[in-house]
């Protein structure tokens, strides 16, 4: 089920490839970056302790999946609405990010979406493109209209939400006029990107949404790229590290640390020792 | 030879080092912190100083920042960012509300730490005051430490040689509000023997030298030496006045004195509720009071252990007739005083302000008394006139009159 790349040029394709790989370098930089100044701090923590760069990863990954992170646990008692914002982009995104990796694993790899799974998959997908759009949207509302008091202003932030927001849009675009040209039997299944579909139907030919299509295609990759090779480089690392100050926040008030490694440990050392040594005083050393 | 830049991850953890890049701009800390309540500046909010942190971090550690900018960040940035850092109270309610948990309070700390040692150096007032009076006197004040109790030691209290329970009043009690300190001895007394440092042994904690200024180097002398000091005298379990030299006690102590401590170090609410409990300690003076309690930062949100919360509120509900009223931030999220960690030195409008914001919330409880437990609280409040208010505070006007503060012991002691 090739629909991928249906009535894109080759040379197009081309590109696609090259971005693709360009975004996975700066990707990887970036976040090896963030990764290896993660590693260079001190033990202090019984969590991390002794943890490396690929400890870190490892850690990160599994506590994405943590239940603060997917049920938003920490903001929601701040406020609700948000809480409903953050976990309906967080959930959009990573169910948008997955799928395309399953389809990109059934295109080059092992098909199995097909049938009725292929359908459900429609469906989910859908569905998480339309929480994603949702939430960002209300972020977008509350960066700049329903303002909170007081706000730290950065331009860097709106315009990366406003990118992710058109990759939302693109991609349901891309969906409708393939839907609007096509006619499959199933557009159902895709309800977000089939409403698109009848609107745009009404509005132009097939030849026209032919070539519209390309333009659209090329922003939604060209933005959603951009969007990815950005992440590590913005705020939105927070992707890699919230999920770990969540995770230790909660052991914040019943635990200990454990000693710093750092320039003050020889004289603690020292201390201690003289202590040991005047609590059991050693018998003299007699030279024999 | 060129010199070696300026390292800004060494020193910090692990678990720091995330957490700058874990902040989301979510902007709700702003909501909350005291110093954007009187000051109306989002620059100096806590993701402004997480962003800017986190900056001089990628400006000298990554490929990005080594292709893209200058090697060195600046001295004017610096001081910029040292003003923001001081403007902060510690309170730790930014950490509290963090909707990605963010330690806040730690991590301020340990940034501090950072710029005190960096090429700006701590504020002036606050190495030429805590940190060079501790060096010649042992003491965060110009005052030598042998008449630390004189004040307000009473003549009617007596203090045993070596018991298992000890006191420890910190300086703020001892000089700002001493009358925290002869609250508490006196609550001490009526309840059993206890016993004290010698003055001249009674170092600082050293809270405003580590959290104020920035300097950690004197810890490990200190931490022996108190350590040893109160094991000398018998201690097991021991009442602390001050909620900050329980906090750096808990926190700090160990690590630098390289073992657990030998004794329990508790609030003296905790030991004075305890004792309730077993029985030794009875208020028989009625009153008909209502009352509003302020959690104070270093109780509400600790560094490290349990918030201390239920002690006080416990000791409160145990004097017959009194009607305990909270205000409605209290607990985890009370409203800071504006008063620590160097605030009331290097920022005291912005200190005194917060003090306002504060006094105004419990009066609007309605209550006749405000009562605290810190030495820092109760001084800041009952001097929260001392500079000019800022425009948001202007109705502290309508609130002024009929309203007591006063220290929980202090107000205790006298019910005995
Ligand atoms: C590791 C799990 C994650 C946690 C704990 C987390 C946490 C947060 C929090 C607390 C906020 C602020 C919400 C608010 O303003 O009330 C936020 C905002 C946001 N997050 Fe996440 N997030 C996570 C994963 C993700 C993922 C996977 C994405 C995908 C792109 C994402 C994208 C965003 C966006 C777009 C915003 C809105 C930013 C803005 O308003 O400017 N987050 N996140
Ligand atoms: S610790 Fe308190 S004063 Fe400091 S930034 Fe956080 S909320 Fe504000
Ligand atoms: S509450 Fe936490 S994540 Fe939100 S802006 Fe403040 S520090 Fe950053």
């Amino acid at each position: 089920m090739a629909v991928e790349f249906w009535n894109i040029p080759d040379g197009l394709i081309k590109v696609f490839y090259a971005f693709a790989g360009l975004t996975v370098i700066i990707f990887v930089l970036g976040f090896w970056g963030k990764i290896r100044i993660w590693s260079k701090g001190m033990d202090a923590d019984q969590e991390l302790k002794g943890m490396g760069p690929a400890g870190l990863v490892w850690l990160s990954i599994i506590k994405f999946f943590s239940s603060d992170c997917i049920f938003a646990k920490r903001v929601f008692p701040r406020s609700v609405i948000r809480g409903l914002m953050l976990m309906g982009i967080m959930w959009g995104f990573t169910i948008l990010f997955l799928g395309t990796a399953g389809r990109s694993l059934n295109y080059y790899i092992v098909q199995f979406l097909e049938g009725g799974i292929w359908l459900l998959f429609s469906l989910i997908l859908d569905t998480a493109g339309f929480l994603l759009l949702v939430g960002i949207g209300f972020g977008l509302y509350r960066k700049y209209i329903g303002k909170p008091e007081r706000m730290v202003k950065n331009a860097q932030d709106g315009i990366l939400l406003g990118l992710l927001f058109l990759v939302v849009i693109s991609g349901f675009l891309v969906e409708g006029i393939r839907i609007a040209v096509l006619n499959p039997p199933a557009a159902d299944w895709s309800p977000v990107g089939f409403v698109c579909g009848t609107m745009i139907k009404a509005l132009a030919g097939t030849e026209a949404l032919k070539s519209l299509y390309v333009v659209v295609w090329a922003i939604h990759f060209l933005f959603a790229f951009s969007f990815i090779a950005y992440i590590p480089f913005s705020k939105y690392e927070h992707i890699f590290a919230a999920q770990i100050s969540n995770y230790l926040f909660q052991e914040k008030w019943k635990k200990k640390e454990i000693p710093r490694d750092w320039v003050f440990q020889e004289e603690i050392a020292q201390r201690r020792q003289a202590r040991q040594n005047a609590a059991h005083p050693q018998p003299e050393n007699k030279t024999t | 030879m060129t010199e070696k830049p300026f390292d800004f991850t060494e020193g910090l953890t692990k678990k720091e080092l995330i957490e700058l890049d874990a902040c989301t701009r979510c902007n709700e800390c702003l909501a909350w912190c005291p110093v954007q309540d009187v000051t109306d500046d989002p620059n100096i909010s806590p993701p402004a100083r997480i962003h800017a942190y986190k900056g001089y971090i990628e400006q000298t550690h990554t490929l990005k920042g080594r292709l893209f900018s200058s090697k060195k960040v600046s001295t004017a940035e610096l001081k910029n960012f040292k003003d923001s850092l001081w403007k902060c109270a510690l309170c730790g309610t930014c950490g509290e509300v963090c909707t990605v948990g963010i330690d806040t309070k730690k991590l301020w700390w340990s940034v501090r730490r950072k710029i005190a040692a960096s090429e700006v150096g701590c504020p002036e007032v606050l190495e030429k005051g805590p940190l060079q009076n501790y060096h010649k006197l042992r003491s965060p004040f110009p005052f030598e430490l042998a008449h630390k109790y004189k004040i307000w030691f009473p003549d009617d209290v007596e203090m045993a040689d070596k018991a298992e329970i000890g006191y420890y009043e910190g300086c703020g009690c001892a000089w700002d509000s001493p009358q925290m300190a002869e609250g508490a001895v006196r609550l001490l007394d009526a309840a059993g023997p206890f016993t004290m440092l010698d003055p001249d042994k009674s170092w600082c904690c050293g809270f405003p030298q580590a959290a104020g200024s920035g300097e950690w180097s004197i810890m490990a002398e200190l931490a022996n030496h108190m350590v040893k000091a109160f094991s000398d005298k018998g201690i097991k379990r021991l009442a602390v006045s001050c909620p900050m030299c329980l906090d750096i006690m808990k926190y700090l102590w160990p690590y630098f004195y390289g073992d657990e401590l030998p004794f329990e170090a508790m609030a003296t609410v905790e030991l004075l509720a305890d004792l309730v409990e077993e029985g030794k300690l009875e208020f028989s003076k009625p009153v008909e009071e209502t009352v509003t309690y302020h959690d104070p930062c270093a109780m509400a949100r600790p560094f490290m252990g349990k918030p201390i919360l239920e002690p006080p509120r416990k000791l409160l509900n145990a004097v017959p007739g009194m009607r305990l009223i909270n205000m409605e931030r209290h607990g985890k999220l009370s409203r800071c005083c504006g008063g620590s960690a160097g605030e009331r030195a290097v920022n005291p409008d912005i200190s005194a302000n917060i003090a306002r914001k504060l006094f105004m919330e419990a009066k609007q409880t309605g209550a006749d008394t405000v009562l605290t437990n810190c030495p820092v609280c109760y001084l800041n409040l009952a001097t929260r006139t001392h500079t000019t208010p800022h425009p948001v505070v202007e109705e502290w006007r309508a609130y002024e009159d009929a309203l007591k503060i006063n220290d929980i012991t202090q107000y205790l002691a006298a019910l005995l």
